[in-house]
């Protein structure tokens, strides 16, 4: 059960779905500028990272969602070396407008996946274990996220820099490996023990 | 508006509610312990010593959160236990955090406790998080004269590359040394394994047999309770269960003789 799953979900095919389900998302862009991203981000922590950057489409309309792509990195005196790819999806679903300066999206669940490549990570040998000895990915992880966002105005903050926007946000996220760790031990752990944030900043041109 | 910015600082006061993480593969976070295997022999050696060795014997806690804690209440009620022996599979996907709440949980113990490398703890980066957090996975300590040797015997993890277990430390470690009445062997994988070097198994079984003084080999790794005298009718090998099915073993050593017992939880 616990491999089936892992295989399904792994990395390469959900980001073939991912980059397969972009185009019907961006279906109201006009020829191939649906491939120019909407704005870059960059993140502390969240597990992605030491530091993260990367680029951030909007998804939906009236900007209700994000996909962001990020390459991060965590130096060898925050336990690195270590690179890691994501790629992440959230959904807005509430958005609280505070006059014409400010947008608050308060819950805003999300999930992504990270690939860290290096020759520890790399797939399990077939040649040295047996089938099934080990079930999950070492270079692959799913995470399940819920955010909080302020986006604040650029023209009428921050004139002249040509933003049209900028927001904060804080990403809190779990994965699947800490989540069967909590399932099986929910009597004496609290789900907040494997619960992990990161703070990002996103622009939008 | 008032209202919105109180609701952004409350937010914001939820959302920090999280550790920070880079990773769930770093190797360590600016809390994680170091060398806990060295200040733990040395907590060992300062504490006052009788005619009995009385440890105990733990394997595979790995996702085993709620039965280690009961096992570490287990373990305190029990009298006179000099230290804990953690024989490997610390953590189950080799993460800095797995080691990090089980070294949570262990350190409940009221005596210290030393930490044995496992074949899931060399996953990812974990053999780098256990020689920081822990130590050299090839060590050895001396109490009351009995010398425990304690190393890494995971050859699968190593593709049975003819290094894992190290025969010549070990035969260097197990050789007659002053102050040293008896020998342990400590290791997860045991050596009747499909999972240890069956090119070093007779070596490691002469190693053991030859040595009178040696009074057994302990282990963990295969999921059940055992001993076994698989190369002489002198030489006990003792094999752990996991945390996870509630068992773990007593042992004694008194006037060279080594007793044991399993406790169920």
């Amino acid at each position: 059960m616990e491999s089936y799953y892992i295989k399904l979900l792994n990395f390469k095919v959900l980001t073939l779905l991912l980059l397969m389900a972009f185009p019907i998302l961006k279906a109201n862009s006009q020829g191939a500028r649906f491939l120019i991203p909407d704005g870059a981000v960059t993140q502390y922590g969240g597990s992605i990272g030491y530091g993260s950057v990367g680029i951030s489409y909007d998804l939906f309309k009236g900007e209700r969602g994000n996909l962001d792509f990020t390459f991060g990195y965590v130096p060898e005196s925050k336990g690195g070396p270590l690179r890691i790819l994501a790629g992440k999806f959230s959904y807005k679903p509430l958005r609280i407008k505070v006059k014409d300066i400010t947008a608050i999206y308060p819950v805003n669940p999300g999930t992504f996946v990270s690939y860290t490549p290096g020759e520890q990570f790399e797939k399990w040998s077939k040649t040295q274990y047996p089938k099934g000895y080990y079930w999950w990915s070492k270079s692959t992880r799913i995470h399940v996220s819920l955010s909080t966002e302020a986006k604040f105005n650029g023209e009428k903050l921050l004139p002249k820099t040509g933003l049209k926007a900028f927001s904060i946000y804080s990403e809190l996220n779990t994965n699947d490996l800490y989540g069967v760790s909590w399932f099986k031990n929910r009597d004496s752990m609290s789900f907040l023990e494997i619960v992990r944030v990161g703070y990002g900043v996103r622009v939008y041109f | 508006m008032k209202t919105h910015i109180y609701l952004l600082i409350l937010l914001l006061l939820l959302f920090a509610c999280g550790e920070v993480e880079f990773s769930p593969n770093q190797k360590f976070d600016s809390n994680t312990p170091t060398d806990l295997n060295k200040k733990n022999i040395e907590k060992l050696y300062s504490q006052e010593k009788d005619d009995t060795i009385r440890f105990v014997l733990t394997g595979d806690t790995q996702r085993a959160y709620s039965a280690c804690e009961d096992m570490v209440s287990v373990i305190n009620s029990i009298k006179g236990v000099d230290f804990a022996l953690l024989n490997g599979d610390i953590s189950d996907f080799g993460l800095y955090q797995e080691m990090e709440w089980i070294n949570d949980i262990y350190s409940d113990l009221n005596m210290p406790y030393i930490a044995v490398l496992g074949n899931h703890d060399i996953s990812a980066n974990g053999k780098s998080v256990f020689r920081r957090m822990y130590g050299n996975e090839n060590f050895s300590f001396i109490y009351d004269g009995v010398k425990f040797v304690c190393f890494d015997s995971n050859s699968r993890e190593y593709n049975y590359d003819g290094t894992i277990p190290n025969i010549s430390w070990l035969k260097a470690e197990m050789a007659a040394e002053a102050g040293v009445n008896n020998y342990i062997a400590v290791s997860h994988v045991p050596s009747f394994s499909d999972d240890f070097d069956s090119e070093l198994e007779k070596p490691y079984a002469s190693i053991l047999t030859e040595n009178s003084k040696c009074l057994g080999s302990l282990h963990a790794h295969i999921n059940q309770t055992e001993v076994l005298y698989p190369y002489n009718k002198t030489t006990p090998f003792i094999v752990a269960n996991t945390a996870a099915k509630r068992e773990f073993y007593l042992i004694e050593i008194v006037n060279g003789k080594l007793l044991h017992k399993v406790i169920k939880f």
